[in-house]
């Protein structure tokens, strides 16, 4: 039962420690140079060498962190149009001004772990529109063309 | 005017079409119906309004500035179109403010997310800025019907650029196209390649690299990522961007002066003169304000102070600081220093908005002049000239000309300002606001977000179309309507 109650409360901790990047980046001096929890959807990775930037966002706030890539192992999907991306949760150092990358605000990141898999997002048709759609098309093109035919009879300049 | 502003909102309704094919490319069908409903729609009304007000009448003067105005309007409603038909967007008045913002070549966004944005969607966004900002709908209109006539040129004007590089106005049409292509193609190869050194796959570096490049040149401003450019946490990246807002903030005549061979142009133009002067300057007061406060050292202090700096005196708008930082970290001086700089904007006849450093110059020259007057004898005569694709006389109507410029934009500004303040945002962060959308420049401190009151986003849209069009225009529109409402009303 203790055991239990430890590896709950160690699976558990980050997520009711973890701050949220608004309140990193509205409050850098806070939490500058402290070891802090933030969770987030990949919304891309760069690699450079043996490390690399993932940027995460959580409530339309991003930031940059700056990890190993052998901890990049298990992500899997980055978020786009198509796809909800891999939630991680990553527990590192913030800087509000990172002296070793140009004073962009970011997190080295000490652990990640994929808190939630990303998936690939259905986005259907809408074929009642699509019909709409191809009726008031055709019905445009014809009376554009319509109206160069009647111009043309008329006669009329076009001054440019 | 019904007929010559169909004409050309016409080019509008097939430019919304064009991203048809990058949703076709990226898979995403369920966006079809959005562009293919937005071009139907678009083009029904140009027809209409075609046939309604047929007439074989030229344009004069007054009714070519109205037409300008109105092209204004009509273009961001028809570029609003398919934003808001992919869902994307909570409210039509957030379409039309992003429309306008593209349009007009801001850069302030009301999306939550630009990363997650449907590719077609993103395409556009940044396409508008091209053909709107970085080329200019009348410019396009004229190359490809290429008729010249008194009224296109007048026209022209009203779009708020300058003839002159080449006799007729058609000529000079195609040269501003082909040098924007030209620069649009070095720079989504100089994009490209930095992104996949910085890390990015090919098919993204391509993607963002081409986007990047037609924001970058016509000194927009939008970015397919939410974080903008600090995204790539790159300086190669910024290097890229430094020199394409820099390109696209040089006037054309002058781009096409060099690209003829008249290379001493550069070292004699008072933009250029200017543009240095300033920038030197503004860049020791942005530095030695902002070292006092959150960077760790003199290199990341002159990065993100000067790139800023640069983002705002071409008025594009890309940025590398959280939005954030600018509203609560960034010394007040910073902000009214990079508030004064977005209102002086670039070059005229460029890419560029607010007052231009043409204006600027020979304003500054004009007190000069005075300065001299004053300790000279009453007899004395006293002239100035100033070096702008050749030496012109600093005459009072000049000077009087650029004065009232400069005096529309400070009347504007106050007024976006005190709107803003009214809500209850602090003076600092309103004023910068006001400005970057007034120079149509797009850096943000926060305030712009899908959650600002619906009147403010009215305020900045109209300030964002008055700025556009150098002011002057726009208040021709408006004191137009104030005499037709004077005229019905009893």
């Amino acid at each position: 039962m203790k055991w239990l109650c430890l590896f709950l409360v160690l699976m558990l901790f980050p997520t009711m420690c973890a701050q949220s990047i608004n309140d990193l980046l509205s409050n850098p001096e806070a939490f500058d140079n402290q070891l802090v929890t933030v969770r987030g959807e990949v919304l891309g990775i760069l690699k450079r060498g043996n490390k690399a930037w993932i940027n995460i966002q959580e409530n339309s706030y991003a930031i940059g962190v700056w990890c190993q890539v052998w901890m990049l192992e298990n992500l899997k999907v980055v978020a786009d149009y198509q796809h909800r991306g891999d939630v991680v949760e990553i527990i590192g150092v913030f800087h509000k001004a990172c002296a070793e990358h140009g004073g962009d605000p970011d997190i080295h990141a000490e652990n990640l772990i994929v808190a939630e898999s990303g998936c690939r997002i259905q986005r259907e048709i809408n074929w009642w529109l699509m019909a709409v759609s191809v009726f008031l098309l055709i019905l445009s093109i014809y009376l554009l063309l319509r109206l160069r035919g009647h111009e043309e009879k008329r006669a009329l300049p076009y001054w440019y | 005017m019904g007929y010559h502003l169909a004409r050309f909102s016409r080019l509008v309704s097939f430019l919304i079409l064009s991203p048809l094919v990058v949703a076709i490319l990226y898979s995403e069908f369920n966006l079809v119906p959005s562009f293919l409903l937005s071009f139907s729609l678009s083009s029904l009304i140009c027809t209409s309004l075609e046939y309604l007000c047929a007439t074989e009448k030229e344009l004069e003067l007054k009714h070519s500035l109205l037409v300008a105005a109105l092209l204004w309007l009509m273009a961001p409603l028809f570029g609003s179109l398919p934003l808001w038909f992919s869902g994307e967007y909570e409210s039509f008045l957030d379409a039309f403010f992003e429309s306008t913002s593209g349009f007009t070549g801001t850069g302030l966004t009301l999306t939550t997310c630009a990363d997650l944005l449907p590719k077609s969607i993103n395409f556009l966004r940044h396409l508008l800025q091209f053909v709107g900002d970085g080329v200019g709908i009348v410019v396009i209109s004229l190359c490809i019907f290429g008729r010249t006539q008194m009224g296109s040129f007048l026209l022209f004007r009203g779009e708020a650029r300058e003839a002159g590089i080449r006799p007729s106005i058609v000529r000079t049409s195609r040269r501003i196209l082909g040098i924007a292509v030209t620069f649009l193609m070095l720079g989504t190869v100089l994009f490209t390649l930095a992104g996949i050194r910085e890390g990015q796959e090919i098919k993204d570096a391509v993607f963002d690299g081409l986007n990047h490049s037609m924001t970058a040149y016509a000194t927009g401003g939008f970015s397919t990522h939410s974080q903008n450019l600090l995204y790539y946490h790159s300086f190669l990246i910024e290097v890229v961007a430094l020199i394409l807002m820099i390109l696209g903030s040089l006037n054309f005549n002058l781009h096409y002066a060099v690209l003829t061979g008249r290379r001493g142009e550069i070292l004699k133009d008072i933009e250029i003169r200017f543009f240095i002067v300033s920038l030197l300057t503004g860049t020791v007061l942005t530095c030695f304000y902002l070292s006092h406060s959150l960077y760790p050292n003199a290199l990341a202090t002159f990065r993100k102070g000067f790139f800023q700096l640069i983002s705002a005196q071409t008025t594009t708008g890309f940025q590398t600081v959280p939005a954030s930082y600018i509203m609560y970290l960034w010394p007040v001086p910073v902000l009214v220093v990079l508030s004064a700089f977005m209102i002086m904007g670039g070059s005229a006849n460029s890419t560029s908005g607010g007052i231009k450093n043409l204006r600027m110059g020979i304003l500054f020259k004009s007190l000069l002049l005075e300065i001299k007057k004053t300790f000279l004898p009453s007899s004395a005569v006293v002239a100035e000239t100033y070096h702008h694709l050749g030496s012109n006389p600093i005459t009072e109507t000049v000077t009087r000309g650029a004065a009232i410029v400069v005096i529309s934009y400070l009347l504007l500004l106050s007024v976006g300002t005190l709107v803003t303040v009214s809500f209850g945002y602090p003076l600092e962060a309103s004023l910068f606001e006001s400005a970057s959308a007034l120079a149509n420049t797009g850096l943000s401190c926060g305030i712009t977000s899908p959650s600002m009151p619906a009147a403010l986003k009215l305020t900045y849209i109209f300030l964002m179309w008055a700025g556009r069009l150098e002011i002057i225009t726009a208040l021709i529109l408006l004191s137009y309507i104030l005499l037709c409402i004077r005229k019905v009303l009893p």
